[in-house]
């Protein structure tokens, strides 16, 4: 999967007032994939993704579109890029087509070509043969999903979702996760915010959590991929390089998250009953607030908090080699 | 009395051309007024809606205090301005069907303004945000905010439409109520009733009410269709 810079950040804050609500050091992120902002209510998610899609200007700092700061003429393109669909999304009064139709008359589009999309984006939501039903009158999941087959229809190349599967039934957000993993799969790119872990988890190809407009460690290792067999006593989930034994479960899972603090490492094999254990090189050590975060490189990225003892009883350098390991147990599935 | 209220339906029935001319007047002046209020106050009163700026709580202020005004005030302070010796007295424009228009539009502007920033301060935030990220322009986007808060924007103008339709203190002072020229609905029943001729007071007293319910009715039932 490709991940270009499409916007970076550096030392962006933002404020209403004189509350700052987003203050960020430094940010990538990419124009494919799906990536998870995620964080409680009242985190900042809403209004960095408002900075993101170029609807509110940032008080400080550098906001840059492909290595160009975005300033008016800059912004004007990162509007045309990216579409900012709302947690609760405005409709327009009238039919389900005229609420999609509204942008692609604003394009100048052809007739023919304006229906053409309205049936496809429909198809893509799974709300084909809407275009008639009155758009207001909706259930409030079939409301966001008409907001993203609206914005979907503006072909943006990044689409932002500003917490899309809240307040949903689980019908619907099943319909919106199908649409989104789809959507990803065709190349486009998607910024979706939430504050459901096991939803960011299910969807997301990169989480970045946020806490008070901060960057926040996310804490949980996310594996993609899928189970490959089951057996009695475990689940086997296959990432593109290792296989991972899992509690048995019933699911057609995605994803795997392994909490940081359920990663022990070690200099030799050992015998315990943690059932996965692969062996891996120090690839980067970083101190948090009062332990190190340490990336160990097992075909795929694993990371692990310790204590600052551990890393000097078992000489945790960058380029070592360690056994990782970890109970089934500790392992969830989404 | 019940005599003066079969002359006065007599008139309306009978079709008498002064009844129907007065009649014709005041809607005409109340319709020209209040359409360039409008084209004004609307445009106004979105922008105070979703803009913030230092000194729009003063304006939002001042154009509450101004729907208070007494008719006479303005039309005593236009009076000042196009009378002969005023300013702009160059222009000719005291007793024309012009300065009860250019009076009648300044007395609906606030109330126009206000009422349109009261209805759409109270929109979705999500829809001007809506518009713009789907590439709507300047102009673009205050027509879809008018064609979504359509219902509380026409209660906004017919309330100015009923503030000026009924209003005599303006077309007396700057229309001077000249028979077959400026004289309105209003002052023909002001000058009627000082008389004691209280038909053609009655015959136009009830012509305004017509009128009114005629306007409130059609616009909304063509609201309630649309919705």
């Amino acid at each position: 999967m490709k991940h270009e810079a499409f916007i970076s950040i550096k030392h962006l804050t933002f404020s209403y007032g004189a509350e700052e609500v987003i203050s960020l050091k430094n940010l990538t992120l990419a124009d494919s994939g799906i990536t998870v902002l995620l964080g409680p209510n009242g985190s900042g998610k809403t209004t960095l993704l408002k900075i993101l899609s170029g609807l509110l200007k940032p008080s400080n700092g550098i906001l840059m579109l492909y290595g160009k700061p975005v300033e008016n003429g800059t912004r004007k393109l990162l509007r045309k890029m990216s579409i900012f669909v709302h947690q609760n999304p405005y409709i327009f009064s009238g039919s389900v087509k005229h609420n999609i139709d509204y942008g692609l008359k604003l394009k100048k589009l052809p007739v023919k070509n304006r229906n053409r999309i309205i049936s496809q984006v429909l198809n893509e939501v799974g709300l084909s043969g809407f275009e008639h039903r009155n758009a207001v009158r909706l259930s409030g999941g079939e409301k966001h999903r008409i907001a993203m087959a609206r914005a979907l229809a503006m072909e943006p190349d990044i689409l932002m979702l500003d917490e899309p599967a809240a307040h949903m039934d689980s019908g619907s957000r099943e319909a919106v996760e199908n649409t989104l993993e789809r959507l990803s799969g065709e190349g486009k790119g998607l910024i979706v915010s939430t504050h459901n872990l096991a939803f960011a988890c299910r969807i997301a190809d990169r989480i970045i959590r946020l806490e008070k407009g901060r960057l926040a460690e996310t804490k949980v290792n996310l594996f993609k991929g899928r189970v490959s067999e089951r057996d009695d006593y475990f689940c086997y989930f296959k990432t593109e390089r290792i296989t991972i034994l899992c509690p048995p479960d019933r699911g057609n899972y995605t994803s795997a998250v392994l909490p940081y603090d359920d990663v022990i490492l070690s200099s030799e094999e050992i015998n315990a009953s943690t059932q996965n254990q692969l062996r891996g090189t120090v690839s980067g050590i970083r101190k948090t607030s009062n332990l190190f975060l340490v990336t160990v490189n097992c075909g795929i990225p694993v990371k692990a908090l310790v204590t600052e003892r551990s890393i000097e009883t078992i000489k945790i350098v960058p380029g070592r080699e360690l056994f990782v390991s970890f109970k089934a147990s500790a392992v969830k599935l989404y | 009395m019940n005599n003066v209220f079969i002359h006065a339906a007599g008139l309306i029935l009978s079709g008498n051309r002064e009844v129907y001319f007065i009649a014709f007047t005041s809607l005409k002046f109340a319709v020209a007024s209040t359409t360039i209020s409008t084209a004004f106050a609307v445009p106004l009163g979105i922008m105070l809606s979703f803009n913030s700026f230092s000194g729009k709580r003063f304006i939002v202020i001042i154009l509450n205090s101004l729907m208070a005004l007494p008719t006479v005030v303005i039309g005593l302070f236009l009076y000042s301005l196009i009378s002969r010796s005023g300013p702009l007295g160059g222009f000719r424009l005291l007793f024309t069907p012009a300065a009860i228009i250019i009076g009648q539009s300044i007395l609906s502007f606030p109330i126009i303004t206000s009422f349109v920033y009261s209805a759409l301060a109270k929109t979705d935030a999500e829809l001007p945000e809506t518009l713009e990220t789907l590439g709507a322009g300047g102009l673009e986007k205050n027509l879809m905010i008018i064609r979504e808060s359509r219902a509380a924007v026409l209660s906004a103008i017919l309330s100015g439409f009923g503030r000026v339709i009924g209003e005599v203190g303006v077309s007396m002072m700057l229309g001077g109520n000249i028979r077959w020229y400026t004289r309105t609905i209003t002052t023909t029943i002001a000058l009627e009733t000082s008389k004691g001729e209280f038909e053609l007071a009655l015959a136009l007293g009830l012509i305004l009410i017509i009128i009114s319910f005629v306007v409130n009715f059609s616009l909304h039932m063509g609201i309630s269709n649309e919705a």
